[in-house]
């Protein structure tokens, strides 16, 4: 269990402080402070023990948000507790960082007494803290009954979801949001490939609807039987390797049926993540040349769009490191715009628009300074950024959205999206 | 700033809360809170108090204003009311009589008719601790357990849990604990999961709550009632049951696996630890049951946070160390991406390394091959280390491995030269005949590479293979000729070494420079071992060459086959005991959760006790034999093995680079392996190993006790048993107080003291204070025994040394201070 919670400012500066058990004393935030953030050496570890005690930290934007423990806690609890209160306090306040914590930091002790008791999670879940805890100070909790509702939701089975929520226009949309991992090898060859995605959906439902999903998941579509009907239709379906689903999910149908059924909180959430490695359609093809001659480099680099030519790819920004010792750059490409950023030690190529089976090449030379090291220029990989949209890398497609709600009986209008965006997308060179 | 306060309180920057705050500042924040025309306001009202909190957060001491918080609980407003409370459960404790003022609103409150208020004051007022106004807080709390709200009743278990730390009889009297028994049956799965919690911890000393068959099925069955945090904790219960036949554990690993689905890391961890606690003892099963949970925690180590990896890489390692070919098509998971931070590149390093098997081995040294030139210097360094390890491993593709590290010698970057020297010592000692493809890059590497250890590693290849290279008595010569500007005893010891062995296989070569080097080291004094070396090599030679060489040329066959050998062997027994406490932190910090918890000192009322109990705690163990599980026991064995170490510190150069002439001590011949091993895993160990300390030692001590006329005996050795007897027997004692100027923490200490012979027999953290048992030999046979506290706040040293000579004492106050003096304390104390 957490023993204490603190934010930092990115100097080291105790935004906030929360004890939660006394066996840890009240200077231990100075302890932090002193060996993490104020150490001359790099931090080798999220979890650090100093006297005995174990602190757990994750950096975020320009604050540290630290837990410290005294017991052999579950170090994996803590991380994912961390990011979960990450994720309320950017639902609540926008965005995670120093101005938010200042600007706000009497309702995140509230949130704070809330979601921990006793070093225990307690509630931790936007939707259901927002009910009692709002900026504007405790609306609903005034008055008894509405407090009586809020906690019955709080402490009941569906506390995700409170009741007689009204919508005239039922609606949900439907993100599916895939990163492509890549790390190409000097030859063109994949070295590993997987795509990690989530399912977001902002849901805007009366009642208490009960929703079924479905998605062209191979184990599923040949339980059916339907694979031979769906095979003509072009894809049998996906291999999923893995996947796991928001809370609100009945796991005990997914396991007996791979039925995806549910009833939603309101609002945005993240109904499901997902990892495939099998038959990624990989967005783009990078093949770097580089030429090293005395003090001079030839870079020479060609981007291929390998997606439909209906589609196409914004926010194209491909980084080719240069090394250290780099005296002047110069680029050439009649796509985009590339400029040399001294400061990344890289060029910085990037394309608004690049439509599908188009191809783009950038050439630079890059000029070196005589040095006196010897370091040869281990070349790091060239990176890239982008997004497609209505492009799902890993083939997935949403079959059927089913909205059931049995008192209320509305239509719903549906929306679907997909994107594949660059997670960490590297060509070895 | 004071100005700004008074003139625009409501007018406040963003972050203005944060503007520089001065001592100064509390009678400012007096002012307002009194300030009639503020109270009536509410809004002005709060941005007052949130001052006050503010403040409070600084670090800075707002308890003055004790009384006028009071003042304002008794407002109607929430959140006036909540940063009060805060306040109050900060400050109680030093103004109990206060205190008392408050409870009236906070029993009121109890009674309001808002759950919210109910639950929001009964948090409070457990969360006060102040053991006076117990009475006060009792009866609330058992109607709390009684309330129709859930809300309030899941938050008055905690506070049952809260009140027994303040005073565990009162509870243990009131009857609560068996209430709260009560109501792990009810409705309501909030309420339930704390009264798991509470009782567990209530009974901890019992290992928890027991589980019995019901118990278990009735959370099994309840699982999906819970939230995500609360069936983490459901799981971890439910592992504690023992299934009673095989049938009902696959009937309970039927129901959790649909848990691996889950989103929220800590239930799936959790989920997974059953599946592995639960089959332990069913071999069959167990390669179904690795197959199964590795791919939820691959996908969280693939696309989790980075610190999230971390930790699914720590506990991936755990089963890979059981089954060795866990991850044997997984491997490329483990590759590192370029912008991942160091210490994920450095723990998928080791797995990449572990993984690796003959069907991977290919991709396995191409990609760390990869990371040789990586920025990061430790990265590099690893990454040789890992690809001599395979090399040792995997006789098949040796010959590649050896071939890719003599490569890296050709990039002629410092570092990773270094780093690949250090390694080939080993690498060649099991394959030797690949040492005539080494040798010729060491000429080019002799100039280059300025790191002591791995010119040392150089001149090491350079006597013991010579014979391989025709030029190397040349290369060995124009380090003889500089051996004045050598600053390296590490060097210089290698250089008597291999120019000896050297000798022996190519004399003809040799003799000038031998001659040369033996007269220059005999001379110099500045390093007295490397004199020494050079004198006992002398006179061998001139007593009889046909023994020098047989002394010399031992074989290096057998070390060759200890270097196989590689720590994690050792940790076998360690590695069990972490798969038993799976999903904690033992598994990231790799060690078993006895080596970094303090011992339970449930609060400061038991402190005084505690030196008793602590003997008594010794006394236990040492009887009971089961010695590894004792915290002190343990050190003691620590301790042990630093002084083995110690003796064999003279032949320090020898056991890293061959065993030559001391091959016949067994002492030293059972230190290698481990010597070996930990080279291969970690090649800057070299740098890091005691002999500089050591060596300090040797110029520190020995003028500093001469002076004082007592002397103490090194590496002295006492065992629990004897020091607690001695201890009570011994009447004459001393205690001496001294301030220190900065607070060490309780290794740094042990060490200094160490480093001047008094040896550490326990040591232990208290809540502010950290407490040792010191004791040291004196030449005549008499042992000293020091008891010292330190208190961190005030950072005061508390002395008591006992021994049987009285007039020894005043001597040894001073010894024990001098060791002090210059690291932890100014000299005029």
């Amino acid at each position: 269990m957490i023993s204490g919670l603190f934010i930092y400012s990115h100097k080291g500066e105790v935004l906030i402080s929360r004890v939660y058990r006394d066996d840890i004393r009240r200077n231990v935030s100075d302890v932090f402070r002193v060996n993490i953030i104020h150490s001359r050496h790099q931090v080798r570890s999220p979890v650090n023990i100093i006297n005995r005690t174990s602190f757990f930290h994750i950096k975020h934007e320009n604050v540290w948000l630290v837990v410290a423990a005294k017991e052999n806690v579950n170090a994996m609890t803590v991380f994912a507790f961390l990011h979960k209160f990450i994720q309320v306090f950017v639902s609540y306040f926008g965005k995670f960082n120093d101005e938010a914590v200042k600007n706000n930091f009497i309702l995140i002790y509230e949130l704070l007494d809330e979601v921990l008791d006793f070093g225990y999670p307690q509630i931790v879940d936007s939707n259901a803290l927002k009910a009692y805890i709002t900026q504007e100070g405790l609306k609903i909790a005034r008055t008894s009954t509405g407090a009586g509702a809020v906690t019955s939701q709080l402490t009941g089975t569906v506390s995700w979801r409170r009741e007689g929520i009204k919508y005239r226009k039922n609606q949900m949309f439907i993100d599916v949001i895939e990163s492509v991992n890549l790390l190409m090898s000097t030859d063109g060859k994949p070295l590993s490939a997987h795509v990690s995605g989530s399912i977001m959906i902002k849901c805007y439902l009366s009642g208490m609807p009960e929703c079924k999903f479905g998605l062209n998941d191979k184990i599923l579509l040949e339980k059916d039987g339907r694979s031979q009907t769906r095979a003509r239709k072009g894809g049998a379906g996906i291999a999923i390797d893995d996947c796991t689903f928001h809370q609100c999910v009945k796991l005990g149908k997914f396991e007996a049926d791979r039925s995806i059924s549910f009833i939603p909180p309101d609002g945005e959430f993240e109904l499901m993540k997902y990892r495939t490695t099998d038959n990624i359609a990989l967005p783009f093809k990078v093949i770097p040349l580089v030429k090293e001659s005395g003090n001079r480099i030839e870079i020479k680099v060609v981007v291929k769009a390998q997606f439909k030519a209906t589609l196409f790819a914004t926010n194209v920004e491909v980084r080719i490191p240069t090394p250290r010792n780099t005296a002047a750059v110069h680029v050439t490409t009649v796509t985009g715009s590339a400029k040399y950023k001294p400061s990344e030690n890289a060029i910085i190529w990037k394309m608004k628009r690049f439509a599908g089976q188009y191809e783009a090449q950038v050439s630079a030379e890059v000029e070196l300074l005589a040095s006196s090291e010897k370091k040869a220029w281990n070349r790091p990989p060239i990176s890239m950024d982008f997004q497609v949209p209505m492009f799902p890398a890993s083939g997935l497609n949403v079959r059927f959205l089913k909205v059931l709600e049995h008192k209320l009986n509305y239509e719903t209008v549906k929306w679907v999206r997909y994107m594949t965006k660059a997670g960490s997308y590297e060509t070895r060179c | 700033m004071s100005q700004q306060h008074q003139s625009q309180p409501q007018q406040q920057r963003p972050g203005g809360y944060f503007v520089d705050p001065k001592r100064g500042e509390v009678g400012e924040l007096r002012s307002l809170l009194r300030n009639p025309e503020i109270q009536r306001d509410v809004k002005k009202h709060r941005q007052a108090v949130q001052k006050v909190i503010a403040t409070m957060t600084h670090g800075i001491d707002v308890s003055p204003l004790f009384s006028e918080m009071i003042m304002v609980s008794a407002s109607k407003d929430i959140t006036l009311k909540k940063m009060v409370y805060l306040y109050l459960c900060n400050y109680a404790e030093s103004n109990s009589e206060l205190s008392l003022l408050v409870i009236n609103t906070l029993q009121k409150d109890c009674r309001d008719e808002n759950p919210m208020i109910r639950g929001l004051a009964l948090r409070n007022m457990c969360s006060l601790r102040l053991s006076s106004l117990l009475e006060y807080i009792l009866p609330p709390l058992k109607n709390g357990l009684a309330d129709r709200s859930p809300y309030v009743r899941k938050t008055a278990v905690m506070g049952v849990l809260k009140v027994y730390y303040l005073n565990q009889q009162a509870i243990l009297d009131s009857g609560l604990v068996s209430t709260v028994y009560s109501l792990l049956t009810e409705t309501s799965p909030v309420v339930v999961v704390n009264c798991l919690v509470v009782l567990n911890e209530i009974f901890s000393n019992e290992g928890g709550i027991e589980i019995t068959k019901p118990l278990a099925y009735m959370f099994l069955n309840r699982l999906l009632e819970f939230n995500e945090w609360a069936q983490g904790i459901v799981l971890d219960f439910v592992r504690r049951y023992s299934p009673t036949s095989e049938d009902e554990v696959y009937e309970i690993l039927n129901v959790l696996d649909s848990r691996f689905k889950h989103a929220n890391a800590g239930v799936v961890f959790a989920a997974v630890n059953v599946f592995l606690q639960m089959t332990d003892s069913l071999p069959h099963l167990l390669d179904d049951v690795y197959q199964r949970v590795k791919v939820p925690l691959l996908t969280f180590m693939s696309t989790g946070t980075p610190e999230m990896s971390y930790v699914c890489l720590q506990h991936l390692h755990i089963l890979l160390q059981r089954r060795p070919r866990l991850f044997e098509s997984d491997i490329k998971l483990f590759f590192c991406k370029h912008q991942e931070p160091t210490y994920v590149k450095l723990k998928k390093l080791e797995l990449l390394t572990d993984a690796a098997s003959v069907a991977n081995i290919q991709d396995v040294v191409d990609e760390l091959t990869a990371y040789v030139t990586d920025v990061d210097v430790e990265m590099a360094s690893r990454s040789i280390a890992a690809l001599s390890k395979i090399a040792m491993r995997f006789e098949s593709c040796a010959e590649f491995c050896i071939n890719q590290l003599i490569s890296f010698l050709e990039l002629d970057i410092s570092h990773v030269s270094a780093s690949t020297l250090l390694v080939l010592t080993d690498v060649l000692r099991k394959f030797p005949d690949r040492a005539a493809d080494v040798l010729p890059q060491l000429s080019h590497c002799l100039s280059s590479v300025d790191i002591p250890e791995a010119r040392a590693a150089i001149i090491w290849m350079l006597g013991e293979f010579g014979e391989a290279l025709p030029a190397s008595p040349y290369l060995l010569e124009t380090v003889v000729e500089n051996v004045k500007d050598e600053p390296s005893h590490v060097v210089r010891q290698q250089l008597l070494t291999s120019c000896m062995k050297l000798f022996f296989k190519r004399a003809p070569e040799c003799q000038s420079m031998l001659g040369q080097l033996l007269e220059y080291e005999v001379n110099d004094e500045t390093h007295m071992d490397v004199h020494d070396r050079a004198l006992l090599y002398y006179r061998l030679l001139r007593n009889d060459v046909e023994q020098a060489a047989r002394i010399l040329s031992v074989e290096n066959g057998a070390a060759a086959l200890r270097a196989t050998r590689f720590a994690e062997d050792e940790l076998l027994e360690t590695r069990e005991k972490l798969l038993e406490v799976f999903n904690s932190l033992s598994v990231v910090y790799n060690q078993v959760p006895e080596a970094f918890l303090s011992q339970q000192v449930p609060y400061t009322q038991h402190k005084a006790a505690y030196g008793e109990r602590y003997f008594a705690s010794l006394t236990n163990s040492s009887e009971g034999g089961q010695s590894t599980h004792d915290e002190a026991s343990r050190r003691v064995i620590t301790l042990q093995h630093q002084s083995s170490t110690g003796n064999l510190l003279d032949v320090e150069d020898d056991m890293t680079f061959g065993l030559d002439h001391a091959a016949g001590d067994a002492s030293i011949q059972s230190a290698v392996p481990m010597r070996a091993a930990a080279a291969a895993a970690a090649p800057h160990s070299h740098s890091l190993h005691s002999d500089q300390d050591l060596l300090g030692l040797g110029a520190e001590v020995a003028p500093r006790s001469s002076s004082v006329g007592v002397q103490l005996v090194p590496n002295a050795t006492l065992d629990p048993q004897n020091f607690e007897n001695l201890w009570f027997a011994t009447t004459n004692s001393v205690e001496a107080a001294m301030t220190l100027s900065v607070v060490p923490t309780m290794a740094e200490l042990e060490r200094t003291f160490a480093a001047n012979n008094i040896a550490t027999m326990a040591s232990s953290e208290e809540l502010e204070a950290m407490r040792f048992y010191f004791y040291a030999q004196l030449v005549t046979g008499d042992y000293v025994l020091i008891e010292a506290v330190f208190d961190i706040p005030s950072q005061e040293l508390a002395v008591t040394l006992k021994a049987d000579q009285a007039p020894l004492l005043g001597e040894m106050v001073r010894i024990f201070k001098s060791c002090l003096i210059g690291k932890f304390m100014n000299p005029d104390d």
